[in-house]
């Protein structure tokens, strides 16, 4: 395949506001960048936080944005690229501006910090909700999990709470009671493991109730979206099933009372 | 001021060392805060993807084990402290399995063990790609557990509306809170978001933010570790080793950080060459073995002194020609030689090492040379550093038989009463090099050492935070409000900004301050910090928002970064030898019967001090010496002759590179 030109400048447009109380500062703004070899959307943002000028030569506050660890494992810099969910650190412009321009928003699904900076903490505090946490009792045997009970939770366990997932759930909304694909995926996660395995009950019951898996309206577009690859929809499926098995359990226990 | 009633201890940095920290002291009862710049899941550990070392192989032990990480760290390294790390690795592993990471294993039920360079046998522990992820996820867990749990008094009773433990993501530490008589009583820090300062009452602080990155300031939005050491640097406390750091041999560069690939090439034979013809302009799997130089695998050299090939080959003028540039660059063909190996088989194994490269790396510039395999021929690798070898001097209590005292208030203290240090922030136990492996288990032991004697403490102390008159607190406190507000509002004259000059402080610091180093270019550099500290002085503070304004803390790092980078040149030019990937071509061999020692400094009125000998908390007169006691040391390497430092452009400059580490194959390990 011929390789086509491409320009010299990048065109950014970011989606800005000043704080989460200030929906009247809400603007884009719009940046020129060099389109360095191999440079990256935060390659951009970084040329913009050195000279914070905008195309109509107006000096402007820097752009706020999270970014720890530069390199795809963190999952932070989660944003809407050209309106799609993409990583800064990983999305290079030469794929995602090849005609020299580019827009830049933050999650929608979260509160607003500051510009392209949103609070997750919704996605902690869920993960408290569902107990998903094993519950270290002290031993220092060693586990002798087998390889392919451990192979199961590899693949579950490489979640970075980047909350692209529930950016693109048409069930998940930061002031509504969903959990979303994400927590309940850990909590699939810590109930495989021999510990989190006692307090199975509890999470359960966290994950029937208000919030919980019944909320999950099948859209599928988790399993899409999460750039770890992580099967969401199979673990979404996973504890619909033992939800509905404790359900039916508990509800016969009762029955016979 | 953060209220409680509960006798807290505070912990800073969220990454394995604190967490570790955080739990070992919910585990003993002891209510803790734990402060964290970031949200708790974002720490730099996460790219760790090495593994966890521990003995837990056919005829390993943890003997073995000490060896081989104190020939790897050149013997600089405290020899008890080494072999307690050796001991308790294998339970480490296993409550790291038992807190829910997924370590892969065998049929059996035993741990797959890997061979990383350094070690004579297999003895990494691992999950995946991505140890690292894994721990702090797990980690971060458990403690959510403890914040749904209630925090005791000392007789027992629960304390309502306080959990045993709180999170304080996003809060920046700024202040280490000091009563009359220099004992740490707590801290003062600022909330990222809000821009609220508040001050935190506690019985111990252990620091665990990390450690310095030297050439890394650069990475702007990315909270600068080395504050934390700046702070406790301002306070009086003394430093270790700081003008040692990691450097890899398989820097692959990157646009916005040097990336690393991991380790773990080498355990599949992966070799370094460069081309014999400065001019070379064929393909690498075009030039013939004959027409090849070869710089050595860190399979049979450890990564250390691979890296130390590396940087002497293109000290001398070697490199890769770019037929495009017309230049030599300081870089080396890392081959493996896939042509003789099945490709498929290659991908299984190392693969997940090649994400990022795939991604950012040079070579594939449309959509679909991303999904070739980006290793066809040979890798571009450079020097790339890795993880500061020093920090904060912390106690160790080794009893007389030089073996340790795992319940003592002595481990991990720094030379500030109350005041506890650990991983990279505290000074390495890992010496002049570091055993690939050891860091994260290192990390974990280090983070449990430093809670049990910060519990220990407190339990012991007579004096109580909690006693103190909330003028201690209050004064320090508006204090730094006072100096946040007063960066927002700084107006300076011109155009200086304060990413510019942190560009030029990592710049600077990765041309003279690498592995490669010459005297006068030292002092050059200290100049040239000197100037950089007096710019940022001036500089206009670039946002004046007063929440989540992000240059505020910036340049708050940057001063740190400043002082704690000021200090790694003067070890740097006071340590007059080559030890571990560090060359000196001036003083090109490691000196035991010199420089077997430690270096100490101390931040003074006028600059960086070093210190022969200094008292501490629990010891009246301290010095540089090293203990040998338990090992005896291995000799150096014969005489290395010396090579000519040339000044052309493309002398080894790991400048704007920064580190890291490549994601591993998920599957391995042979025994053997
Ligand atoms: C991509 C990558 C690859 C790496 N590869 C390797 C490797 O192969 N081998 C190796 O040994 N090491 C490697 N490292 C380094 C290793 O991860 C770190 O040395 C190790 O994680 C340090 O652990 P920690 O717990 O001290 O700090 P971190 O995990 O960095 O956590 C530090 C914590 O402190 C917090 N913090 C920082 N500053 C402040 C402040 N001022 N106030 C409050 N909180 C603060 C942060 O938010 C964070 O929670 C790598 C690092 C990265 C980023
Ligand atoms: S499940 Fe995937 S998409 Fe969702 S938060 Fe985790 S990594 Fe992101
Ligand atoms: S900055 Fe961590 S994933 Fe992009």
């Amino acid at each position: 395949m011929a390789e086509r030109r491409l320009s010299d400048k990048v065109r950014v447009r970011v989606l800005r506001q000043d704080a989460f109380d200030r929906k009247d500062t809400r603007r884009w703004e719009e940046f020129e960048v060099a389109r360095g070899e191999r440079a990256t959307v935060l390659s951009a943002l970084r040329a913009i936080q050195r000279a914070p000028r905008t195309v109509d030569g107006r000096a402007v506050a820097p752009v706020a944005w999270e970014t720890p660890c530069l390199e795809h494992a963190c999952g932070v810099c989660t944003m809407l690229v050209n309106g799609v969910v993409g990583q800064a650190c990983t999305s290079l412009l030469d794929v995602v501006a090849p005609k020299g321009r580019v827009s830049l928003a933050p999650l929608g699904k979260f509160p607003l910090v500051r510009d392209l900076w949103v609070d997750r903490q919704r996605m902690t505090d869920d993960l408290k909700r569902v107990r998903a946490f094993v519950g270290y009792d002290g031993s220092t045997d060693a586990l002798g999990e087998s390889p392919a009970a451990q192979a199961e939770r590899l693949l579950l366990a490489s979640c970075t709470s980047c909350g692209a997932c529930l950016e693109a759930c048409p069930q998940y909304h930061h002031d509504g009671a969903y959990v979303g694909a994400a927590a309940i995926n850990q909590a699939r996660l810590v109930g495989l493991h021999e510990g989190g395995a006692l307090d199975r009950g509890a999470r359960l019951d966290a994950l029937m109730g208000d919030g919980g898996i019944a909320s999950c309206g099948k859209a599928q577009n988790c399993v899409e979206v999460c750039p770890q690859g992580i099967p969401l929809t199979e673990s979404l499926g996973s504890v619909a099933r033992d939800t509905s098995k404790r359900f039916l359990f508990g509800w016969l226990l009762g029955a016979r009372r | 001021m953060a209220r409680t009633r509960a006798r807290r201890v505070v912990v800073v940095g969220g990454g394995v060392a604190g967490l570790a920290a955080a739990l070992e002291l919910c585990r003993a009862g002891v209510p803790v805060d734990v402060l964290c710049a970031t949200s708790l899941r974002r720490s730099h550990v996460e790219g760790s993807p090495a593994g966890l070392n521990a003995a837990l192989g056919d005829g390993d032990s943890p003997r073995d084990h000490a060896a081989d990480a104190l020939r790897v760290g050149q013997y600089l390294a405290s020899q008890a402290r080494v072999l307690a790390l050796a001991l308790a690795a294998p339970e480490l592993v296993h409550v790291v399995e038992r807190l829910g990471v997924p370590l892969q294993g065998r049929a059996d039920g035993s741990l797959l063990l890997r061979r990383l360079p350094g070690s004579t046998r297999p003895r990494t522990a691992f999950a995946g790609a991505a140890t690292g992820l894994e721990l702090v996820h797990a980690l971060d867990a458990e403690l959510a557990r403890h914040e749904l749990a209630p925090a005791t008094d000392a007789r027992g009773a629960k304390l309502p509306g306080e959990p045993l433990a709180r999170r304080f993501e996003h809060w920046d530490l700024c202040e280490l809170v000091l009563d009359g008589d220099g004992a740490c009583v707590g801290c003062v820090a600022q909330d990222l978001r809000t821009m609220d300062v508040r001050a935190f009452r506690a019985e111990a602080v252990v620091l665990a933010e990390s450690g310095p990155s030297l050439a890394r300031t650069s990475s702007s939005g990315v909270p600068s570790a080395e504050h934390a050491l700046a702070v406790a640097l301002r306070a009086g406390a003394v430093a270790q080793n700081l003008e040692l750091q990691a450097f890899h041999p398989t820097g692959l560069g990157g646009p916005d950080r040097q990336h690393v690939l991991s380790e773990l090439a080498f355990a599949e034979g992966a070799r370094l060459w460069v081309p014999l013809d400065r001019k070379e302009r064929r393909a690498p799997e075009d030039v013939p073995e004959r027409e090849r130089e070869h710089l050595g695998s860190p399979g049979e050299l450890g990564m250390a002194a691979t890296a130390r090939a590396l940087v002497r080959a293109f000290a001398e003028g070697r490199g890769i020609f770019d037929p495009e540039r017309e230049v030599l660059e300081p870089l080396a063909w890392l081959d493996l030689e896939v042509h003789k190996r099945d490709a498929a088989e290659l991908e299984l194994r190392l693969g997940a090492s090649f994400e990022t490269y795939r991604a950012l790396g040079p070579r594939p510039r449309t959509r679909a040379g991303h999904e070739t395999l980006p290793y066809r021929g040979a890798l571009k690798v450079g020097v790339a550093p890795g993880r500061s070898l020093g920090g904060l001097w912390v106690d160790f209590a080794a009893r007389a038989d030089a073996t340790a005292d795992l319940d003592s208030p002595r481990n991990h203290a720094t030379t500030l009463a109350g005041l506890y240090a650990a991983g990279p922030v505290a000074c390495s136990p890992h010496g002049a090099g570091a055993l690939p492996g050891d860091e994260l288990v290192g990390d974990l032991f280090g983070g449990r050492l430093a809670a049990r004697a910060a519990a220990a403490y407190r339990a012991g102390s007579e004096r109580s935070a909690s006693d103190q008159p909330s003028s201690t607190f209050e004064a320090p406190e508006s204090a730094v409000r006072a100096a946040v507000e007063k960066l927002r509002e700084r107006e300076g004259d011109g155009e200086d900004s304060p990413y510019a000059i942190a560009d030029e402080l990592a710049q600077a610091m990765g041309a003279s301050c690498g592995p490669l180093r010459d005297d006068a270019a030292l002092d050059a550099l200290l100049a040239t910090q000197a100037a950089l500290a007096a710019r940022l002085e001036a500089t206009p503070c670039p946002d004046r928002a007063t929440r989540a304004n992000q240059a505020v803390p910036f340049m708050r790092h940057l001063a740190g970064a400043l002082d704690v980078a000021r200090l790694a040149v003067a070890g740097a030019r006071a340590r007059a030898e080559s030890r571990g990937v560090h060359y000196k071509p001036a003083a090109p061999t490691r000196d035991d019967a010199g420089w077997l020692r430690a270096t100490l400094l101390r931040l003074g009125a006028s600059g960086p001090e070093l210190v022969g000998a200094f008292a501490s908390p629990f010891a009246e007169r301290v010095t540089d010496a090293v203990d040998t006691a338990l090992f005896a040391p291995e000799p150096g390497p014969a005489a290395e002759p010396a090579v000519r430092v040339e000044a052309h452009d493309e002398a080894p400059r790991p400048a704007k590179k920064k580190k890291r580490a490549g994601k591993p194959a998920d599957e391995e390990p042979s025994d053997g």
